[in-house]
Protein backbone atom coordinates (compact mmCIF):
# COMPACT_ATOMS: atom_id res chain seq x y z
CA UNK A 1 0.00 0.00 0.00
CA UNK A 2 2.91 2.33 0.73
CA UNK A 3 3.78 2.27 -2.98
CA UNK A 4 0.51 4.08 -3.66
CA UNK A 5 1.63 7.19 -1.74
CA UNK A 6 3.26 8.89 -4.78
CA UNK A 7 0.03 8.26 -6.73
CA UNK A 8 -1.98 9.85 -3.90
CA UNK A 9 0.32 12.89 -3.79
CA UNK A 10 -0.02 13.20 -7.57
CA UNK A 11 -3.80 12.93 -7.22
CA UNK A 12 -3.90 15.75 -4.65
CA UNK A 13 -1.66 17.92 -6.85
CA UNK A 14 -3.88 17.32 -9.89
CA UNK A 15 -6.96 18.28 -7.88
CA UNK A 16 -5.45 21.47 -6.52
CA UNK A 17 -3.27 22.59 -9.45
CA UNK A 18 -3.81 25.99 -11.02
CA UNK A 19 -2.91 26.34 -14.69
CA UNK A 20 -2.94 29.28 -17.09
CA UNK A 21 -6.54 30.37 -17.60
CA UNK A 22 -7.87 28.29 -14.68
CA UNK A 23 -11.25 29.20 -13.28
CA UNK A 24 -12.36 28.95 -9.69
CA UNK A 25 -15.62 27.09 -10.17
CA UNK A 26 -14.37 24.60 -12.77
CA UNK A 27 -15.46 21.01 -12.07
CA UNK A 28 -12.65 18.50 -11.69
CA UNK A 29 -12.50 14.76 -11.04
CA UNK A 30 -11.71 13.46 -7.56
CA UNK A 31 -8.57 11.49 -8.40
CA UNK A 32 -7.74 10.52 -4.81
CA UNK A 33 -11.28 9.22 -4.30
CA UNK A 34 -10.97 7.04 -7.40
CA UNK A 35 -7.68 5.61 -6.07
CA UNK A 36 -9.18 4.90 -2.63
CA UNK A 37 -12.31 3.22 -4.05
CA UNK A 38 -10.23 1.21 -6.54
CA UNK A 39 -7.81 -0.01 -3.88
CA UNK A 40 -10.60 -0.81 -1.41
CA UNK A 41 -12.32 -2.82 -4.13
CA UNK A 42 -9.20 -4.88 -4.70
CA UNK A 43 -7.91 -5.19 -1.14
CA UNK A 44 -10.86 -5.00 1.24
CA UNK A 45 -12.21 -2.54 3.81
CA UNK A 46 -9.18 -2.47 6.10
CA UNK A 47 -6.77 -1.21 3.45
CA UNK A 48 -9.52 0.95 1.95
CA UNK A 49 -10.00 2.64 5.30
CA UNK A 50 -6.29 3.18 5.91
CA UNK A 51 -5.63 4.46 2.40
CA UNK A 52 -8.67 6.74 2.73
CA UNK A 53 -7.35 8.21 5.98
CA UNK A 54 -3.90 8.80 4.47
CA UNK A 55 -5.38 10.33 1.30
CA UNK A 56 -7.70 12.41 3.48
CA UNK A 57 -4.79 13.74 5.54
CA UNK A 58 -2.92 14.77 2.38
CA UNK A 59 -6.03 16.45 0.98
CA UNK A 60 -6.67 18.20 4.30
CA UNK A 61 -3.23 19.82 4.00
CA UNK A 62 -4.29 21.46 0.75
CA UNK A 63 -7.76 22.50 1.87
CA UNK A 64 -9.05 25.45 3.85
CA UNK A 65 -11.81 23.24 5.25
CA UNK A 66 -11.41 22.32 8.95
CA UNK A 67 -8.74 19.66 9.50
CA UNK A 68 -10.21 16.16 9.35
CA UNK A 69 -13.06 16.75 6.87
CA UNK A 70 -11.28 14.90 4.08
CA UNK A 71 -10.00 12.18 6.42
CA UNK A 72 -13.59 11.61 7.47
CA UNK A 73 -15.06 11.46 3.97
CA UNK A 74 -12.27 9.44 2.31
CA UNK A 75 -11.82 7.07 5.29
CA UNK A 76 -15.55 6.35 5.36
CA UNK A 77 -15.74 5.89 1.59
CA UNK A 78 -12.68 3.59 1.67
CA UNK A 79 -14.19 1.35 4.34
CA UNK A 80 -17.69 1.23 2.80
CA UNK A 81 -16.31 0.58 -0.68
CA UNK A 82 -14.21 -2.30 0.60
CA UNK A 83 -17.17 -3.86 2.38
CA UNK A 84 -19.68 -3.34 -0.42
CA UNK A 85 -17.45 -4.35 -3.31
CA UNK A 86 -15.95 -7.48 -1.80
CA UNK A 87 -18.21 -9.78 -3.81
CA UNK A 88 -19.15 -7.53 -6.71
CA UNK A 89 -15.84 -6.24 -8.02
CA UNK A 90 -14.84 -9.14 -10.19
CA UNK A 91 -18.24 -9.81 -11.71
CA UNK A 92 -18.19 -6.91 -14.17
CA UNK A 93 -15.63 -4.24 -15.10
CA UNK A 94 -18.41 -1.67 -15.10
CA UNK A 95 -19.12 -2.11 -11.40
CA UNK A 96 -16.01 -0.31 -10.06
CA UNK A 97 -16.67 2.52 -12.52
CA UNK A 98 -20.27 2.90 -11.34
CA UNK A 99 -19.07 2.58 -7.75
CA UNK A 100 -16.67 5.50 -8.25
CA UNK A 101 -19.53 7.70 -9.47
CA UNK A 102 -21.72 6.73 -6.53
CA UNK A 103 -18.79 7.16 -4.14
CA UNK A 104 -18.22 10.70 -5.45
CA UNK A 105 -21.83 11.59 -4.65
CA UNK A 106 -21.61 9.92 -1.23
CA UNK A 107 -18.35 11.78 -0.64
CA UNK A 108 -20.05 15.09 -1.43
CA UNK A 109 -22.87 14.31 1.03
CA UNK A 110 -20.36 13.36 3.74
CA UNK A 111 -18.46 16.62 3.14
CA UNK A 112 -21.67 18.62 3.47
CA UNK A 113 -22.56 16.84 6.73
CA UNK A 114 -19.05 17.36 8.14
CA UNK A 115 -18.90 21.02 7.08
CA UNK A 116 -22.31 21.72 8.58
CA UNK A 117 -21.26 19.93 11.77
CA UNK A 118 -18.35 22.38 12.03
CA UNK A 119 -20.69 25.35 11.64
CA UNK A 120 -20.10 26.17 7.99
CA UNK A 121 -22.82 27.06 5.54
CA UNK A 122 -22.99 25.00 2.32
CA UNK A 123 -25.15 25.98 -0.68
CA UNK A 124 -26.42 22.41 -1.04
CA UNK A 125 -28.72 22.40 -4.09
CA UNK A 126 -26.49 24.48 -6.32
CA UNK A 127 -23.37 22.52 -5.32
CA UNK A 128 -25.10 19.19 -5.77
CA UNK A 129 -26.38 19.78 -9.29
CA UNK A 130 -23.57 21.95 -10.66
CA UNK A 131 -20.58 20.42 -8.90
CA UNK A 132 -21.22 17.02 -7.30
CA UNK A 133 -23.01 15.38 -10.26
CA UNK A 134 -20.51 16.48 -12.96
CA UNK A 135 -17.71 15.55 -10.54
CA UNK A 136 -19.21 12.05 -10.17
CA UNK A 137 -19.18 11.56 -13.95
CA UNK A 138 -15.55 12.72 -14.21
CA UNK A 139 -14.48 10.56 -11.26
CA UNK A 140 -16.10 7.51 -12.89
CA UNK A 141 -14.07 8.36 -16.00
CA UNK A 142 -10.87 8.47 -13.95
CA UNK A 143 -11.79 5.10 -12.45
CA UNK A 144 -12.17 3.61 -15.95
CA UNK A 145 -8.53 4.51 -16.60
CA UNK A 146 -7.06 3.91 -13.15
CA UNK A 147 -8.76 0.65 -12.13
CA UNK A 148 -6.96 -1.57 -14.70
CA UNK A 149 -3.68 0.05 -13.62
CA UNK A 150 -4.46 -0.53 -9.93
CA UNK A 151 -5.41 -4.14 -10.64
CA UNK A 152 -2.18 -4.73 -12.55
CA UNK A 153 -0.24 -3.14 -9.70
CA UNK A 154 -2.07 -5.23 -7.12
CA UNK A 155 -1.31 -8.42 -9.07
CA UNK A 156 2.33 -7.44 -9.25
CA UNK A 157 2.69 -7.02 -5.49
CA UNK A 158 0.36 -9.94 -4.70
CA UNK A 159 0.72 -12.51 -7.49
CA UNK A 160 -1.62 -15.53 -7.84
CA UNK A 161 -0.47 -18.56 -5.80
CA UNK A 162 0.38 -20.64 -8.86
CA UNK A 163 2.75 -17.97 -10.18
CA UNK A 164 4.30 -17.27 -6.80
CA UNK A 165 4.94 -20.98 -6.23
CA UNK A 166 6.74 -21.23 -9.55
CA UNK B 1 -6.14 -18.68 -6.55
CA UNK B 2 -4.86 -15.47 -4.97
CA UNK B 3 -2.78 -15.20 -1.81
CA UNK B 4 -4.40 -12.01 -0.56
CA UNK B 5 -2.44 -10.58 2.32
CA UNK B 6 -4.58 -7.79 3.63
CA UNK B 7 -3.81 -5.95 6.85
CA UNK B 8 -5.72 -7.03 9.98
CA UNK B 9 -8.79 -5.13 11.16
CA UNK B 10 -7.19 -3.88 14.37
CA UNK B 11 -4.60 -1.92 12.36
CA UNK B 12 -7.47 -0.12 10.62
CA UNK B 13 -9.10 0.62 13.99
CA UNK B 14 -5.82 2.13 15.26
CA UNK B 15 -5.82 4.23 12.08
CA UNK B 16 -9.25 5.60 12.99
CA UNK B 17 -8.07 6.45 16.52
CA UNK B 18 -5.01 8.28 15.18
CA UNK B 19 -7.24 10.17 12.73
CA UNK B 20 -9.60 11.13 15.57
CA UNK B 21 -6.63 12.45 17.57
CA UNK B 22 -5.56 14.53 14.58
CA UNK B 23 -8.96 16.13 14.37
CA UNK B 24 -9.58 16.65 18.06
CA UNK B 25 -6.20 17.03 19.66
CA UNK B 26 -4.20 20.26 19.64
CA UNK B 27 -0.51 20.08 20.47
CA UNK B 28 2.12 17.72 19.07
CA UNK B 29 -0.24 16.07 16.56
CA UNK B 30 -0.99 19.49 15.06
CA UNK B 31 2.73 19.75 14.37
CA UNK B 32 2.21 16.96 11.84
CA UNK B 33 -0.03 19.29 9.85
CA UNK B 34 2.73 21.92 9.78
CA UNK B 35 5.25 19.31 8.62
CA UNK B 36 2.85 17.98 6.00
CA UNK B 37 2.19 21.48 4.70
CA UNK B 38 5.92 22.13 4.44
CA UNK B 39 6.16 19.07 2.17
CA UNK B 40 3.09 19.67 0.03
CA UNK B 41 3.45 23.45 -0.50
CA UNK B 42 6.69 23.27 -2.51
CA UNK B 43 5.12 20.52 -4.63
CA UNK B 44 2.07 22.67 -5.29
CA UNK B 45 4.34 25.60 -6.10
CA UNK B 46 6.40 23.44 -8.48
CA UNK B 47 3.33 22.07 -10.27
CA UNK B 48 1.83 25.55 -10.55
CA UNK B 49 5.08 26.98 -11.98
CA UNK B 50 5.54 24.00 -14.30
CA UNK B 51 2.03 24.24 -15.73
CA UNK B 52 2.40 27.98 -16.11
CA UNK B 53 5.69 27.52 -18.01
CA UNK B 54 4.19 24.89 -20.32
CA UNK B 55 1.18 27.10 -20.97
CA UNK B 56 3.38 30.09 -21.78
CA UNK B 57 5.54 28.02 -24.16
CA UNK B 58 2.53 26.87 -26.21
CA UNK B 59 1.08 30.35 -26.16
CA UNK B 60 4.36 31.77 -27.49
CA UNK B 61 4.50 29.24 -30.34
CA UNK B 62 0.86 29.93 -31.18
CA UNK B 63 1.30 33.67 -31.41
CA UNK B 64 4.78 33.82 -32.95
CA UNK B 65 3.56 35.76 -35.98
CA UNK B 66 2.07 38.49 -33.81
CA UNK B 67 5.17 38.88 -31.69
CA UNK B 68 7.13 41.16 -34.05
CA UNK B 69 4.22 43.59 -34.32
CA UNK B 70 3.68 43.44 -30.57
CA UNK B 71 7.37 44.09 -30.02
CA UNK B 72 7.14 47.37 -31.98
CA UNK B 73 4.05 48.35 -30.01
CA UNK B 74 5.79 47.58 -26.75
CA UNK B 75 8.78 49.76 -27.68
CA UNK B 76 6.44 52.67 -28.27
CA UNK B 77 4.70 51.83 -25.03
CA UNK B 78 8.02 51.78 -23.14
CA UNK B 79 8.83 55.27 -24.43
CA UNK B 80 5.43 56.47 -23.32
CA UNK B 81 5.69 54.78 -19.91
CA UNK B 82 9.12 56.26 -19.28
CA UNK B 83 7.62 59.71 -19.57
CA UNK B 84 4.75 58.62 -17.31
CA UNK B 85 7.28 57.31 -14.78
CA UNK B 86 8.88 60.73 -14.55
CA UNK B 87 5.46 62.22 -13.91
CA UNK B 88 4.71 59.47 -11.40
CA UNK B 89 7.86 60.22 -9.41
CA UNK B 90 6.87 63.84 -9.22
CA UNK B 91 3.40 62.88 -8.01
CA UNK B 92 4.85 60.39 -5.53
CA UNK B 93 7.00 63.10 -4.01
CA UNK B 94 4.04 65.43 -3.89
CA UNK B 95 1.92 62.70 -2.29
CA UNK B 96 4.61 62.02 0.31
CA UNK B 97 4.78 65.69 1.17
CA UNK B 98 1.03 65.96 1.49
CA UNK B 99 0.84 62.84 3.65
CA UNK B 100 3.45 64.16 5.98
CA UNK B 101 1.50 67.34 6.04
CA UNK B 102 -1.65 65.49 7.06
CA UNK B 103 0.07 63.16 9.51
CA UNK B 104 -0.85 60.03 7.53
CA UNK B 105 2.64 58.57 7.35
CA UNK B 106 2.06 55.91 9.98
CA UNK B 107 -1.25 54.78 8.53
CA UNK B 108 0.25 53.65 5.24
CA UNK B 109 3.78 52.49 5.92
CA UNK B 110 5.96 51.43 3.00
CA UNK B 111 5.98 47.68 2.47
CA UNK B 112 2.45 47.10 3.71
CA UNK B 113 1.58 45.25 0.49
CA UNK B 114 3.14 41.81 -0.03
CA UNK B 115 2.81 40.28 -3.49
CA UNK B 116 1.93 36.57 -3.65
CA UNK B 117 1.20 33.88 -6.22
CA UNK B 118 -1.76 31.54 -6.12
CA UNK B 119 -0.28 28.03 -6.09
CA UNK B 120 -3.33 25.87 -5.45
CA UNK B 121 -7.07 25.92 -5.15
CA UNK B 122 -9.21 24.03 -2.69
CA UNK B 123 -9.79 20.35 -3.55
CA UNK B 124 -13.35 20.66 -2.22
CA UNK B 125 -15.63 22.27 -4.81
CA UNK B 126 -17.88 23.87 -2.17
CA UNK B 127 -14.96 25.75 -0.63
CA UNK B 128 -13.99 28.98 -2.37
CA UNK B 129 -10.41 29.24 -1.20
CA UNK B 130 -6.89 29.31 -2.62
CA UNK B 131 -3.38 28.64 -1.32
CA UNK B 132 -0.70 31.32 -1.77
CA UNK B 133 3.09 31.03 -1.66
CA UNK B 134 3.55 33.37 1.32
CA UNK B 135 3.34 32.48 4.99
CA UNK B 136 4.48 33.39 8.48
CA UNK B 137 8.08 33.63 7.23
CA UNK B 138 6.96 36.63 5.13
CA UNK B 139 4.92 38.22 7.92
CA UNK B 140 1.51 36.90 6.86
CA UNK B 141 -0.97 36.27 9.68
CA UNK B 142 -4.54 35.07 10.02
CA UNK B 143 -7.14 37.70 9.02
CA UNK B 144 -4.77 39.70 6.85
CA UNK B 145 -6.81 41.06 3.91
CA UNK B 146 -5.89 39.92 0.39
CA UNK B 147 -6.48 42.19 -2.59
CA UNK B 148 -5.74 42.69 -6.27
CA UNK B 149 -5.40 46.04 -7.94
CA UNK B 150 -9.12 45.78 -8.77
CA UNK B 151 -10.40 45.16 -5.27
CA UNK B 152 -10.87 42.82 -2.31
CA UNK B 153 -10.14 39.10 -2.79
CA UNK B 154 -10.60 37.72 0.72
CA UNK B 155 -8.73 37.14 3.95
CA UNK B 156 -6.13 34.75 5.26
CA UNK B 157 -7.77 31.96 7.29
CA UNK B 158 -4.84 29.60 7.85
CA UNK B 159 -1.14 30.29 7.78
CA UNK B 160 1.95 28.10 7.62
CA UNK B 161 5.64 29.06 7.37
CA UNK B 162 5.78 29.02 3.56
CA UNK B 163 2.13 29.15 2.53
CA UNK B 164 -1.26 30.46 3.57
CA UNK B 165 -4.87 29.70 2.76
CA UNK B 166 -7.15 32.51 1.68
CA UNK B 167 -10.94 32.38 1.98
CA UNK B 168 -12.39 34.29 -0.97
CA UNK B 169 -15.13 36.86 -0.47
CA UNK B 170 -17.33 34.76 -2.78
CA UNK B 171 -17.41 31.86 -0.28
CA UNK B 172 -20.78 31.61 1.46
CA UNK B 173 -19.02 31.72 4.82
CA UNK B 174 -17.34 35.03 4.10
CA UNK B 175 -18.82 38.26 5.47
CA UNK B 176 -17.49 41.78 4.94
CA UNK B 177 -18.90 45.02 6.29
CA UNK B 178 -19.59 47.28 3.29
CA UNK B 179 -20.65 50.80 2.44
CA UNK B 180 -22.12 52.30 -0.71
CA UNK B 181 -19.75 54.74 -2.37
CA UNK B 182 -22.26 57.39 -3.34
CA UNK B 183 -22.45 60.99 -2.12
CA UNK B 184 -26.26 60.73 -1.87
CA UNK B 185 -26.22 57.45 0.10
CA UNK B 186 -23.88 56.18 2.78
CA UNK B 187 -25.85 52.97 3.23
CA UNK B 188 -23.98 50.22 5.05
CA UNK B 189 -24.59 46.48 5.10
CA UNK B 190 -22.91 43.10 5.09
CA UNK B 191 -21.57 41.52 1.90
CA UNK B 192 -21.62 37.73 1.77
CA UNK B 193 -20.55 35.28 -0.90
CA UNK B 194 -23.19 33.37 -2.81
CA UNK B 195 -20.90 30.46 -3.71
CA UNK B 196 -21.36 30.99 -7.45
CA UNK B 197 -18.79 33.73 -7.92
CA UNK B 198 -21.03 36.64 -6.92
CA UNK B 199 -21.77 38.55 -3.74
CA UNK B 200 -24.91 39.64 -1.98
CA UNK B 201 -25.35 42.82 0.05
CA UNK B 202 -27.62 42.24 3.05
CA UNK B 203 -29.05 44.12 6.03
CA UNK B 204 -29.46 47.46 4.27
CA UNK B 205 -32.54 49.26 5.63
CA UNK B 206 -35.16 49.91 2.96
CA UNK B 207 -35.00 53.60 3.79
CA UNK B 208 -31.39 53.78 2.51
CA UNK B 209 -31.29 54.41 -1.23
CA UNK B 210 -29.43 51.91 -3.43
CA UNK B 211 -28.99 52.22 -7.17
CA UNK B 212 -27.99 49.72 -9.86
CA UNK B 213 -24.34 50.14 -10.95
CA UNK B 214 -23.51 51.78 -7.64
CA UNK B 215 -20.11 50.93 -6.20
CA UNK B 216 -19.48 49.19 -2.88
CA UNK B 217 -16.41 49.59 -0.71
CA UNK B 218 -15.37 48.11 2.62
CA UNK B 219 -16.63 50.17 5.55
CA UNK B 220 -13.83 49.28 7.98
CA UNK B 221 -16.34 48.26 10.66
CA UNK B 222 -15.10 45.19 12.52
CA UNK B 223 -11.44 45.97 11.97
CA UNK B 224 -10.48 43.05 9.74
CA UNK B 225 -10.64 45.00 6.50
CA UNK B 226 -9.54 48.62 6.27
CA UNK B 227 -12.11 51.03 4.89
CA UNK B 228 -12.19 52.03 1.24
CA UNK B 229 -11.23 48.80 -0.56
CA UNK B 230 -13.34 48.25 -3.66
CA UNK B 231 -15.76 45.33 -3.29
CA UNK B 232 -17.92 45.42 -6.38
CA UNK B 233 -20.78 46.87 -8.38
CA UNK B 234 -24.51 46.52 -7.71
CA UNK B 235 -26.16 44.39 -10.40
CA UNK B 236 -29.67 44.02 -9.06
CA UNK B 237 -31.66 45.31 -6.08
CA UNK B 238 -34.19 43.07 -4.34
CA UNK B 239 -36.91 44.57 -2.17
CA UNK B 240 -39.93 42.92 -0.61
CA UNK B 241 -42.81 44.81 0.95
CA UNK B 242 -42.87 42.56 4.00
CA UNK B 243 -39.17 42.85 4.82
CA UNK B 244 -37.37 45.54 6.77
CA UNK B 245 -34.12 45.14 4.85
CA UNK B 246 -33.34 45.14 1.17
CA UNK B 247 -30.70 43.07 -0.63
CA UNK B 248 -28.53 43.64 -3.68
CA UNK B 249 -26.67 41.26 -5.97
CA UNK B 250 -23.05 42.36 -6.44
CA UNK B 251 -20.51 41.67 -9.17
CA UNK B 252 -17.10 41.42 -7.42
CA UNK B 253 -14.57 44.05 -8.46
CA UNK B 254 -11.67 41.58 -8.44
CA UNK B 255 -11.64 38.78 -11.01
CA UNK B 256 -11.93 35.96 -8.48
CA UNK B 257 -12.45 33.21 -11.03
CA UNK B 258 -9.00 33.65 -12.48
CA UNK B 259 -6.60 34.76 -9.75
CA UNK B 260 -2.88 34.73 -10.32
CA UNK B 261 -1.06 37.63 -8.73
CA UNK B 262 -2.49 38.99 -5.54
CA UNK B 263 -1.37 41.14 -2.61
CA UNK B 264 -1.54 40.50 1.10
CA UNK B 265 -2.18 43.66 3.06
CA UNK B 266 0.15 43.31 6.02
CA UNK B 267 -0.33 45.05 9.36
CA UNK B 268 -4.03 45.75 8.85
CA UNK B 269 -5.06 42.88 11.12
CA UNK B 270 -2.36 43.77 13.63
CA UNK B 271 -3.99 47.06 14.42
CA UNK B 272 -1.72 49.02 12.12
CA UNK B 273 -4.81 50.42 10.54
CA UNK B 274 -3.58 50.75 6.99
CA UNK B 275 -5.97 53.09 5.28
CA UNK B 276 -7.26 52.70 1.76
CA UNK B 277 -5.21 55.62 0.54
CA UNK B 278 -2.32 53.39 -0.40
CA UNK B 279 -4.43 50.60 -1.84
CA UNK B 280 -4.88 50.00 -5.52
CA UNK B 281 -8.51 50.64 -6.48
Amino acid sequence: MIWLLPALILGVLIQTAVWPGWTMGAVRPDVTLALVVGWATLRGWEEGLLLGLIAGFMTDLASAAPMGIHMFRLGTIGAISGLAMANLARSSPLIPISAAGLAAIASFLLSVIALQATGRVVPFERSFFLEALPNAVLTAGVMAVSFPLLRAFERRINPPLEESML
Amino acid sequence: MRARQSIPGWVAVIGILIAALFVAGPGPLREMEQIGTRVISPLEFGVSRGLSGIGQFFETVQHASDLAAQNRQYRDEIDRLQSVTVQYRELEQENRDLRQLLGLRDLAPPGSLLSANVIARDPLAVMQSVTIDRGTDDGVAVNHPVITWRGLVGRVVEVHPKSAKVLLVTDVNSAVSARVQDPSSRATGVVRGTGDGRLILQYVPRSDPLRTDGLLITSGIGGTFPSGIMLGRILQIRQKDVEVFQEALIEPAADLRNLERIYVLLRAADGGGASAEQLPQ
